[in-house]
């Protein structure tokens, strides 16, 4: 008797905690596609009525006149996207022929066509060959830093083997100290290997090609170390490189045409570069 | 409840429904808004049985959930926690046929517990639990009684016992 008057004072509660249960039930199948069909069908229905009620309190225009709004404001959203991707093209073409204004060397400007990239072996495919004088071998920057080497020419196009690729080993240099690395891409990062812990390398030095590179021409700028990995032993250490270049974003580049480098045949072996 | 009480309150809620999904979004500051259907549920609450209050509070959010599209369950599991703060509310405290400040207090209990548990169901992030207590808990619920107020005058006219 006592139980039964107990529990007809606090069903309430009871319910309480059962209608809870069943909420978060709920919410855990919620984003399952048996809850989403009633849903979208109570969804619909209250759709159509909202839209009953709505026009009651929308002031009267045509609607005829609101789509068309809609649509010219459509295409002015693409127009502005058009505009805004031709802004930065425009600034990127800028950047570019400062560079070529700027140096010695003879520059082939050159779009980027193709690229794979692949976290290991990223290659890219520009649009300019033999017919351009282009060889293999000839260094391939952008107007922030070098880019990669000419690994292969067709008529009309290369295949550019960027410096993150794994096959890429550049003899650099710490611009500050003159300290000569080779650099290499680990799949994540550029890193320049077995450095002596003597050596005078800092956190923020900037990298360039070596002039005892046999490949890339010297002087092109490679990146800016930002972190130093001493190996277990502690007499050597990895330098991480932060390149200058984004290979990712950059969709023009320049053939270094007159590096001092770029005749020798290139083969796709491990050796130094 | 006899039929006609019930088709009516029906009616009355699909109306405050419809209010709530097209009126509502146009005097709302942002993502604080007034809950219409949730001062139907308490002002229900008083009137009828413990229990059925807090069924009335998961139906209604149940109802709510389907209708907005967020999280299912959301609503219903904040509405009926809601409902049942106004169960907690000593019988003598409100005057059932007197609507009054009372009435408003526990509103605004109600509409807070609902607003604060809604946004943290429904995937809003709190960096702060004093902030989202006021942005989320006490602006809301403020709103919500603001808007409860005129219910006193219409009840002091009689026109809501008609």
């Amino acid at each position: 008797m006592e139980l039964k008057r107990f529990f007809i004072n606090t069903r309430h509660h009871f319910l309480l905690v059962a209608l809870l249960v069943l909420s978060l039930f709920l919410i855990s199948i919620s984003d399952s596609e048996n809850s989403s069909r009633p849903k979208t069908y109570l969804f619909g229905v209250f759709a159509s009525l909202n839209s009953v009620f709505s026009s009651l309190f929308i002031p009267a225009v045509k609607v005829e006149n609101i789509d068309e709004l809609r649509k010219r404001e459509a295409e002015l959203m693409l127009r502005n996207s058009l505009l805004r991707k031709y802004g930065l093209e425009y600034r990127k073409l800028q950047e570019l022929l400062e560079l070529k204004s700027n140096t010695k060397l003879k520059l082939m400007a050159a779009e980027i066509v193709a690229k794979d990239i692949s976290p290991v072996k990223s290659f890219f495919v520009i649009n300019r060959g033999e017919v351009d004088s282009v060889s293999c071998g000839a260094t391939v920057i952008d107007n922030k830093g070098l880019l990669g080497l000419v690994v292969s020419v067709d008529k009309d196009y290369s295949i550019v083997r960027s410096i993150k690729n794994g096959k890429s080993k550049i003899t650099v240099r710490i611009e500050r100290s003159g300290v000569n690395g080779v650099i290499c891409w680990d799949g994540e990062e550029l890193i320049i290997t077995n450095i002596s812990s003597n050596y005078d390398v800092k956190v923020g030095d900037r990298v360039i090609t070596s002039p005892v590179s046999l490949r890339y021409t010297a002087g092109i700028p490679v990146g800016v170390v930002t972190e130093k990995i001493k190996t277990v032993s502690g007499l050597l250490t990895n330098l991480v490189v932060k390149p200058f270049s984004d290979f990712g974003s950059a969709r023009y580049c320049f053939v270094v045409l007159n590096g001092t480098n770029n005749l020798r045949k290139i083969s796709l072996g491990e050796e130094v570069e | 409840m006899n039929k006609k009480t019930l088709s009516s309150n029906i009616i009355l809620i699909i109306i405050l429904f419809v209010l709530q999904f097209t009126v509502v979004p146009l005097i709302a500051f942002g993502s604080i808004e007034p809950n219409l259907p949730l001062i139907f549920v308490v002002y229900h609450s008083f009137r009828i049985k413990k229990t059925n209050a807090i069924l009335l509070g998961f139906i209604i959010g149940i109802f709510t959930d389907l209708i907005n599209g967020g999280v299912v369950g959301a609503s219903a599991f904040s509405m009926t926690v809601a409902a049942y703060v106004v169960t907690f509310i000593p019988p003598g405290f409100i005057d059932k046929e007197q609507f009054s400040v009372s009435f408003l207090l526990t509103l605004f209990l109600s509409a807070g517990a609902y607003s604060l548990l809604y946004n943290l169901l429904d995937g809003e992030v709190f960096v702060n639990i004093f902030y989202a207590m006021f942005y989320f808990g006490v602006i809301p619920s403020f709103y919500t009684t603001a808007l409860a107020v005129p219910l006193l005058f219409l009840n002091s006219e009689g026109i809501l016992n008609e």
